[in-house]
């Protein structure tokens, strides 16, 4: 075939070759000389390559040609790449950063939100929003409702799984037993929950597939074992359909109670919401309709508009996932968009300059007989291929970054982190960003190097491929975005650390927080365990002082206050703590005494106040002696003992302005346990020997979360440490793109300024006044990338106000922080190409050309 | 170009080479010179034109290239009608005949 193809062309070159002698030999007979005679017919004949091209297009067909001319196009291509690899592998690793990163996200957005849920026919689930239903009111509903077939409930519990190992969370529902059977949901092993009698009366439960995985590696004798859940032996009768954790996504489900099963309050309180089956050939709008009919009936006005006003509200199962993640998919998706744009940017430049010192092979290209078309195609054709390259490597980035994600999250995050994996869609996402991308960075260069002007490229070499506008017009959208995400990142860095900070209320820092959970714990009695725990915990070396609570900052409860004598009550935030906890956490005791042991069910029932709350139930006089009722269903009062200072409640709020209060845990008697434990040294590396005590004590107990007080801060602040880890991360990378950006454009300013340079060095311009010439350039395209990104940032931040912790978005120190560190490493970028200004020889200048 | 050269139409290349062919083969050259001279110099043929048109009626099979010798006894492609290309001549022309009589007819209207 090749062959074949080689004879004809040489054949046609052979019978033009004739062509243009005979007309040669026609313009002599007609008087003119040989060599005018000669240059005459090949006037008359006109281009030769591009005739044979169209002669071969004729012969070949349109494809046929296309397809040969493009396999030409890409050898040469894979040649032009490695003939210089420095700009290759930047452009490629670019690529791979804004591509990879895209991936990523996106992987991460798509597990979370934008995939269906893996259940049958997902289109056809509805959910009944926010009002929660009693069971009575979910079989009644069911019974009324027409336009749906099934109606099925749950709700979210957390259970610790006791184990030999580790204690955990997991997250669990209890839900009606045709939870299944309505979402269409397979058994993975064993079988799941039917509308069988014998599910009511013994605990059975069925676990998720990634529970099964991880716990019982994946052995299908799991079926029909027992595990302990809180302290409560269940069965495990099945195990889910793999990638299905619940009729949400987040948070996942990992195990699964029937109703029935969980204690007889679940049946009459308002627990379930509620979703169902659309009947078949019912739109979601019809349910919708008929919704609307019956919750404005009067018999349903508890659950119709609940106490917040928020009425029922019917949503498919896609417009329940947007509802809860969507929107942050909506706003993630573009900004991390930004990064591939600054790549993009920053390829474009690359490839500008590329074509720049090439343009005496493009015009020769275009001389002789290239359409500009097919010059651009194949300057086109470099660019997808460095698109393809960068789309691999930035497929190996994301895959790389979604093994090693779930490690650096902190645990509460983690937990949140739905099924992830670079899947199918993910490629799909990959290949239409590096199609976009060839498109984005490719075009701009390839047209302008189409358009060379040939004649007078060839005559001399002042042609150039376009004016630089256009190479400093992207190096300054490109340090503007860096800046954007740098200056944002700073506004959260200054946020958390202003969060981490500031005054909590509480004295002491080196906190050591054990969630534990004595085994028997409601069978034993309580007080003797707290001693036996506390006494474990006493003599550990290195702990200072112990006490137990229910939570050490913050509150986990809100009861209702209502003083004496008063028809209204408040409610205010409270914390269970047993003797000891302020001295152990340092909030000061201004007044009267602190809980002791006997503060226990045997004894008076006691209260300790804040200060805000003193003020502000007790204006003006001393509240120690004073009576409250405290709870709803609560008729004995009890007496405020003591005052003690003011703590944060984690928010950006005032504590002076947060009543608080504390009861005895040893009246109380709940079971979340909070060992304190104050240490002389580093808090974290106690937590292994406090878990081994407290394994050890006579009555074993597990520690299923050991943090120190600092890594719970931390947790609280998560909103500006992930808002400081995303700005900073895309930011900085922006920023890496941005500088080398930069100096790709000095450089070539630079070498494009030679001559100029030279003239000036030789009529005696000092060789520093050349390196400033070009600096001020390339500082100047940084300033104003820097002025728009500031004030790009501004606008951001006043967007974030909420998540920044009491910093302006104008904030002073962040915004000339990120500005300087932008403008010295730019100036940096900057001034070492311009150096290379001051070393030009006027001689060898001069002489070059 | 002068003002009396004109354009050949799009599409009628193809007939006007088959016409000039039919008489004898003849090279590239040559049929560049006959179909001058065959529309009293009022045509140009651009060679551009000429030689991707006979690739494409090579293709199509109705002509058929082989190498001959001219007068001045030099190696020439020369180019013979073959039957189908005769039947495709006949086609066109009364095609053509068709048009031409009709596009007259409109434009002789009153």
């Amino acid at each position: 075939m090749l062959f074949r193809k080689d004879k004809l062309d040489a054949e046609m070159a052979e019978e033009m070759r004739l062509h243009l002698e005979l007309q040669a030999e026609r313009n002599r007979a007609a008087g003119m000389d040989a060599a005018e005679a000669r240059y005459a017919a090949q006037r008359q004949f006109g281009n030769v390559a591009s005739m044979q091209e169209r002669c071969r297009e004729q012969r070949a067909g349109r494809l046929g040609v296309w397809l040969e001319q493009l396999g030409r196009d890409l050898r040469q291509g894979v040649r032009q790449l490695a003939s210089t690899p420095g700009t290759t592998v930047l452009a490629v690793l670019s690529l791979a950063v804004g591509i990879g990163i895209n991936a990523t996200i996106f992987s991460v957005m798509d597990g979370a939100f934008l995939r269906p849920l893996p259940i049958h026919d997902p289109e056809t689930i509805v959910k009944f929003e926010r009002p929660r239903f009693t069971f009575q009111e979910l079989q009644q509903l069911q019974a009324e409702m027409n336009s749906v077939g099934g109606l099925a409930g749950s709700w979210r519990i957390n259970r610790l799984l006791q184990g030999q190992d580790r204690t955990e969370l997991v997250p669990a529902r209890v839900v009606t037993s045709n939870y299944f059977e309505v979402l269409g949901v397979a058994p993975a092993a064993g079988r799941l929950f039917g509308s069988r009698s014998a599910d009511l009366a013994e605990p059975i439960v069925v676990i998720s597939h990634a529970l099964w995985q991880r716990r019982f590696g994946g052995d299908p004798g799991v079926v029909g074992e027992t595990i302990v859940l809180n302290e409560r032996p269940a069965t495990v009768v099945g195990v889910a359909a793999k990638g299905f954790v619940g009729e949400d996504r987040l948070p996942t489900t990992e195990v699964w109670f029937p109703a029935q099963t969980s204690g007889g309050g679940a049946t009459t309180r308002r627990d379930f919401s509620v979703f169902g089956r659309m009947a078949p050939g019912v739109s979601a709008a019809q349910v919708r309709a008929e919704a609307g009919t019956i919750f404005t009936r009067p018999e349903w006005g508890a659950v119709g508009a609940n106490r917040f006003g928020e009425r029922v509200r019917v949503v498919t199962e896609r417009e329940s996932r947007m509802d809860h993640g969507g929107r942050l998919t909506y706003i993630t998706g573009p900004v991390v968009g930004l990064v591939l744009v600054v790549a993009c940017a920053n390829v474009s430049c690359l490839l500008l300059g590329r074509y720049e010192e090439r343009r005496r092979e493009i015009a020769v290209r275009l001389a002789l007989g290239a359409s500009r078309g097919r010059v651009m195609r194949y300057l086109l054709i470099e660019a997808a291929l460095l698109a393809a390259l960068g789309a691999a490597l930035g497929l190996v980035l994301a895959w790389w970054s979604l093994r090693i994600l779930p490690g650096i999250l902190p645990v509460t995050l983690a937990m949140f982190t739905p099924d992830v994996q670079v899947d199918l869609r993910v490629l799909g996402l990959t290949l239409s960003l590096a199609v976009a991308a060839t498109l984005a960075f490719g075009v701009m260069p390839a047209w302008r190097a189409s358009q060379l002007d040939v004649s007078a490229m060839l005559k001399s070499d002042v042609g150039h491929l376009g004016r630089t506008p256009s190479r400093n017009v992207l190096v300054i959208a490109q340090v503007a975005i860096a800046m954007t995400f740098l200056a944002v990142a700073a506004l959260f860095v200054r946020g958390f650390l202003t969060g981490a900070a500031r005054d909590l209320g509480l004295g002491e820092r080196n906190l050591l927080l054990a969630y534990a959970v004595p085994e028997g714990a409601t069978r034993r009695d309580f007080d003797t365990l707290l001693d036996e725990l506390r006494g474990a915990v006493a003599g550990l070396p290195g702990a200072q002082a112990t006490t137990v609570a229910n939570s050490v900052i913050g509150s986990r409860r809100t009861l209702s206050v209502r003083l004496p004598g008063a028809d209204k009550a408040e409610l205010v935030a409270c914390n269970q703590v047993d003797h000891g906890f302020f001295r152990v956490v340092g909030v000061p005791l201004t007044q009267g005494r602190d809980f002791t042991a006997q503060d226990n069910r045997a004894g008076g029932r006691v209260v300790i106040v804040s200060a805000a709350m003193a003020r502000r139930f007790w204006p003006g006089e001393s509240p120690v002696g004073q009576t409250v009722f405290i709870g709803r269903d609560e008729l004995l009062p009890r007496e405020v003992v003591g005052v003690v200072g003011d703590v944060s409640d984690l928010t950006e709020r005032d504590p002076a302005t947060l009543p608080f209060f504390y009861l005895p845990l040893r009246q109380e008697r709940t079971g979340d346990w909070l060992v304190i434990v104050r240490t002389q040294g580093d808090p974290g590396a106690l937590a292994a020997p406090l878990r081994d005590r407290l394994r050890r004590m006579e009555t074993p107990t597990a520690t299923f979360m050991i943090e120190t007080l600092n890594g719970q801060l931390r947790t609280a602040l998560m909103p500006q440490w992930i808002g400081a880890w995303f700005g900073g991360v895309l930011g900085g990378l922006a920023f890496l793109l941005a500088v080398s950006g930069l100096y790709g454009v000095v450089a070539y300013a630079v070498a494009r300024r030679t001559r100029e340079l030279g003239i000036r060095i030789a009529l005696g311009a000092e060789p520093r006044s050349a390196t400033r010439l070009v600096l001020r350039q390339g500082l100047m395209l940084a300033g104003i990338g820097v002025a728009c990104g500031l004030l790009l940032a501004v606008a951001v931040g006043a967007a974030l106000r909420s998540t920044l912790y009491g910093i302006s978005p104008a904030d002073p120190w962040a915004l000339a922080g990120a500005g300087l560190a932008v403008l010295t490493v730019a100036a940096l970028a900057s001034w070492l190409p311009a150096r290379r200004a001051a070393k030009v020889d006027p001689m060898v200048a001069l002489r070059a050309e | 170009m002068t003002k009396e050269k004109s354009e050949l139409l799009q599409g009628t290349l193809d007939m006007l080479i088959l016409k000039a062919l039919q008489l004898e083969p003849m090279h590239g050259f040559g049929l560049s010179l006959r179909l001058r001279q065959m529309s009293a110099e009022v045509f140009q043929v651009e060679m551009g034109s000429l030689y991707p048109a006979l690739c494409r009626l090579e293709k199509q099979g109705w002509i058929e290239g082989d190498w001959g010798v001219t007068e001045s006894n030099r190696k020439a492609r020369y180019y013979a009608l073959t039957k189908a290309g005769r039947k495709q001549l006949e086609e066109e022309r009364t095609q053509w005949e068709l048009l031409s009589r009709t596009i007259n007819q409109m434009l002789n209207a009153t």
